[in-house]
């Protein structure tokens, strides 16, 4: 039997943004969480991929779905040691590493919100992108940006 | 430092395990939460099923006897018990459900608003549920013989357990629904543009 042609696009876009949608998972909730999470948000997409018209792009409606879901999952803090799971192994990317683990530290302090501007930035979307899924102004994204940048480097810098 | 090579390296980095089909287990997850819904319904509807026809078999018994009085509160408690489950699947129906495909902003003021509208329901449980049962219980309690010590007694726990259930739901209310409203004020707080300038 085959698959209905809007499950087929369903799937395909689950697939291309699996990566996006786990990272996002990982960083909204326990790690015993983040498969229930992961669920949730499928289940969000399937429920909205019907009435998606096209008015934004592809990644910005995921994006803005699975950002919505997660911030309403329910979720305790986490500790500082959980966000060093699933690092690559140091090696020839020794320095990069060293970045990637005191990111993963930093954005495990931030609150909610600072942490979705930041992962939304990592995940390759544009300014405006970012304004959309927030419902900021492309200004205001561009000074949070800018200072989350400048507190990264400044924590960096103490921990190199 | 340069933050391209940084976001090339998150996305890079992390590899995620394989991919697995999830449409089944999303239309799985669906059908159990409409499952758990559809159970609740029921539980509600088959509550007023056994207590709203009792009373009302005891309203038309007394009202055969022409004992109006104890007929009218037998009476209150039927309506009561068939009306209860309706509000609630009313409620449920209309309530607006938060939009996840909406910005952020929009999606957080409208469960915003939802959480105070749930608190609200919960503060107000002693209006639309708790006064006009006690009210029926108790009214269809002393119409019907002698004012008695032990009548007096049910009467007070009645009212107690009352107070008691309407204590709980305030404090759930407060607790739960109201610092949640309260948190997510916060963040809509600080996504306002405000913070910017």
């Amino acid at each position: 039997m085959s698959i209905p042609a809007d499950e087929q696009a369903f799937i395909e876009l689950l697939r291309v943004n699996h990566g996006t949608l786990q990272r996002l998972a990982r960083h909204y909730a326990q790690p015993a969480e983040v498969r229930d999470l992961l669920q949730e948000m499928h289940l969000q997409l399937w429920r909205g991929f019907r009435g998606f018209e096209g008015r934004s792009g592809a990644a910005t409606w995921v994006y803005r779905v699975a950002l919505n879901t997660a911030l309403s999952h329910r979720r305790r803090p986490r500790p500082q040691q959980q966000t060093l799971d699933g690092l690559p192994e140091a090696g020839d990317a020794g320095a990069a590493h060293g970045e990637l683990q005191v990111l993963e530290t930093f954005l495990a302090e931030l609150d909610p919100l600072q942490r979705a501007l930041l992962l939304l930035d990592l995940e390759g979307l544009d300014r405006e992108q970012v304004a959309e899924v927030l419902g900021l102004s492309v200004n205001a994204v561009a000074i949070r940006m800018t200072r989350l940048r400048q507190l990264f480097e400044a924590r960096f810098l103490e921990h190199v | 430092m340069d933050w391209h090579s940084i976001r090339q390296q998150w996305q890079q980095g992390m590899a995620p395990p394989a991919f697995e089909v999830a449409l089944a287990e999303v239309c799985k997850r669906e059908s159990e939460m409409h499952a758990q819904v559809w159970r609740r319904d029921l539980l509600e509807t088959l509550c007023a099923a056994l207590v709203a026809p009792f009373f009302a078999f005891v309203a038309v018994r007394y009202g055969l006897k022409a004992q109006w009085l104890t007929a009218a509160w037998a009476g209150l408690i039927a309506v009561w018990a068939a009306w209860v489950p309706l509000r609630l699947w009313r409620t449920r129906r209309l309530r607006p459900r938060p939009d996840p495909t909406r910005s952020l902003r929009e999606y957080l003021q409208a469960e915003r608003a939802a959480l105070l509208e749930q608190a609200h329901m919960l503060e107000a449980i002693w209006l639309w549920y708790l006064a006009p049962c006690a009210i029926g219980v108790l009214g269809l309690t002393f119409s019907t013989g002698p004012i008695t010590t032990g009548k007096c007694i049910y009467a007070a726990i009645v009212i107690a357990f009352c107070g008691l259930i309407g204590w709980v739901n305030r404090y759930a209310a407060r607790t739960q629904f109201r610092s949640q409203a309260d948190l997510i004020q916060v963040r809509l707080t600080q996504l306002s543009e405000e913070q910017d300038t």
